[in-house]
């Protein structure tokens, strides 16, 4: 097997917004037949703004990487990147490895099935088979606590078992890099204490962790290396102390 | 171009067990809370046929050897092509949940959901058919031929509906435009009248239609009973194929900027 790598080479991510009804038809037909000066008064319904400009990151086996940065600085958009949500205008993106990402919660949860039916739906996502969910129901059952809950519909569930049935079933079938934002927002002591204890075991097996917080006792705890990122650039890159004391000397 | 459309196909093969499950999901949800379920696929192609047939055979007396059979032949293709394009039209605007968190492959959607009607489709007609038999009609022999021809449906549909899915995205007002368009489309098939009724120097108009060639080897293998000549397969296959190439030509130039649109 090819050991499992995330690599960015000038990664720069174009974002272009629309709200109001900008996308009409009415509008582009009436651009057709108006003449220009008719629409220099309009408020603008669209923004062009770069996300990420010219990211270089290369991760190997066994690297934990932090990110810290401000609200908006691109940290969430970075992940997005490395998961393929969102296309780099330029640059070149590299993974090589089964990437589990647990950006958002409830992420590619439906929410009229049961917990039991989205596992099959998320697994599938995550490139697992059927019958090694089937293996490992009992198991996902147990470390998620959702008890009878499993079989209720995801709409019912608290933002606490939402985050419980996802990491879950992010992390039952040790991905070669998992990818983690805003861990832990919800969850009881209890399950945070389980989940601690696979992140910990998650690290004996050298996978790569990639990880954003506010939290810096947990990048302290669990990254190797750390990069501050800010507005859409990458500030600092290097160790975990280093990356943490730069940034909350800015903040201070 | 050529590297991304590579892509867009293997991570389709790579992916199909989502497919799967996305297909089981939107089939175990959609007759939730009701009373009779998966019965409703049945009934309301029934009831809409009877309603239909009792209307225009008591209306107009067209020379046709059954209009009950012409009808259900053209009719059921028309409800799965109406309801997968209109299915497809929101399969990326009602999946922004998941388009904006992860990573799918954009065929993804439009599949799956083209594919639940298809299986409606297959199954009306299955179920359909067996009342017919009860009723005393009598089919052809031609139907065992069906199968190719649902085939073919359901690639123009796939096609189709992928466009639809696009435009919506990038124009919100397409989804209501569409519906009047496909009541007009309706219109301009014929699927509640023979061709034979129109003055034949407008009937090449209609053949133009390309639902027309879809429509019309329906329409051979259940009503008429005669097999469809290689040219008629050929230009029913041929719509369909360029219906999907279309498809995909416009998904792969927008698939980057799909997810910047929702």
């Amino acid at each position: 097997m090819t050991p499992a790598f995330v690599d960015l080479q000038e990664v720069s991510v174009r974002f272009r917004r629309y709200w109001g009804a900008s996308g009409g038809l009415k509008e582009a037909a009436m651009r057709l037949v108006t003449p220009p000066r008719w629409f220099r008064d309009k408020k603008p319904t669209r923004e062009v703004s770069w996300g990420l400009k010219d990211i270089n990151l290369h991760l190997k086996e066994g690297e934990r990487l932090g990110i810290v940065g401000a609200n908006g600085a691109g940290k969430s958009t970075l992940l997005k990147v490395i998961s393929r949500v969102y296309r780099p205008k330029q640059g070149r993106l590299q993974v090589s490895g089964r990437v589990a990402p647990l950006i958002e919660i409830g992420a590619g949860f439906s929410p009229d099935l049961t917990g039991r039916e989205n596992a099959f739906l998320n697994g599938a996502i995550l490139g697992i088979k059927r019958h090694q969910i089937l293996a490992r129901m009992d198991s996902i059952i147990e470390f998620s606590g959702l008890g009878s809950k499993f079989d209720t519909p995801v709409k019912y569930y608290s933002t606490g078992m939402n985050l419980r049935l996802a990491f879950t079933l992010a992390t039952e079938f040790t991905p070669d890099i998992l990818i983690l934002d805003e861990l832990y927002a919800g969850g009881d002591e209890a399950f945070i204490k389980r989940a601690d204890a696979r992140l910990d075991q998650f690290i004996e097996q050298s996978k790569i962790l990639i990880l954003v917080s506010h939290d810096m006792r947990y990048l302290t705890r669990y990254c190797t290396r750390a990069v501050w990122i800010e507005e859409g650039r990458i500030r600092l890159d290097g160790s975990v102390p280093e990356v943490i004391a730069a940034y909350q000397e800015s903040n201070a | 171009m050529w590297a991304d459309a590579k892509t867009l196909l293997w991570d389709s093969i790579a992916y199909k067990d989502v497919l799967t499950q996305m297909f089981l999901r939107d089939l175990r949800v959609r007759y939730k809370h009701t009373v009779f379920g998966y019965l409703w696929s049945l009934l309301n192609p029934l009831f809409q046929l009877i309603v239909m047939s009792f209307v225009f055979s008591h209306l107009v007396r067209w020379e046709m050897k059954n209009y009950t059979l012409f009808l259900f032949s053209g009719l059921l293709l028309w409800t799965f092509f109406y309801a997968a394009v209109v299915a497809g039209a929101g399969s990326f605007v009602e999946n922004e949940g998941f388009i904006r968190k992860i990573y799918l492959p954009k065929l993804l959607f439009p599949m799956s959901r083209v594919a639940l009607r298809l299986f409606d489709f297959s199954l009306s007609f299955v179920a359909l058919s067996l009342v017919g038999l009860l009723l005393g009609f009598t089919f052809p022999v031609t139907v065992f031929w069906l199968p190719v021809a649902i085939v073919m449906a359901g690639i123009f549909a796939l096609g189709c509906a992928i466009i639809a899915g696009v435009a919506t995205v990038y124009f919100r007002d397409f989804q209501y435009l569409l519906a009047v368009f496909l009541q007009m489309l309706q219109f301009a098939t014929p699927i509640l009248y023979p061709i034979s009724v129109m003055p034949e120097k407008y009937q090449w108009w209609l053949k133009l239609n390309p639902l027309y060639s879809q429509v019309h080897i329906f329409q051979l293998l259940v009503h008429d009973g005669t097999f469809p000549s290689a040219a008629e397969w050929s230009a029913g296959f041929g719509v369909a194929f360029a219906a999907l190439f279309a498809g995909i030509a416009v998904l792969l130039l927008t698939e980057d900027e799909l997810v910047f649109r929702l």
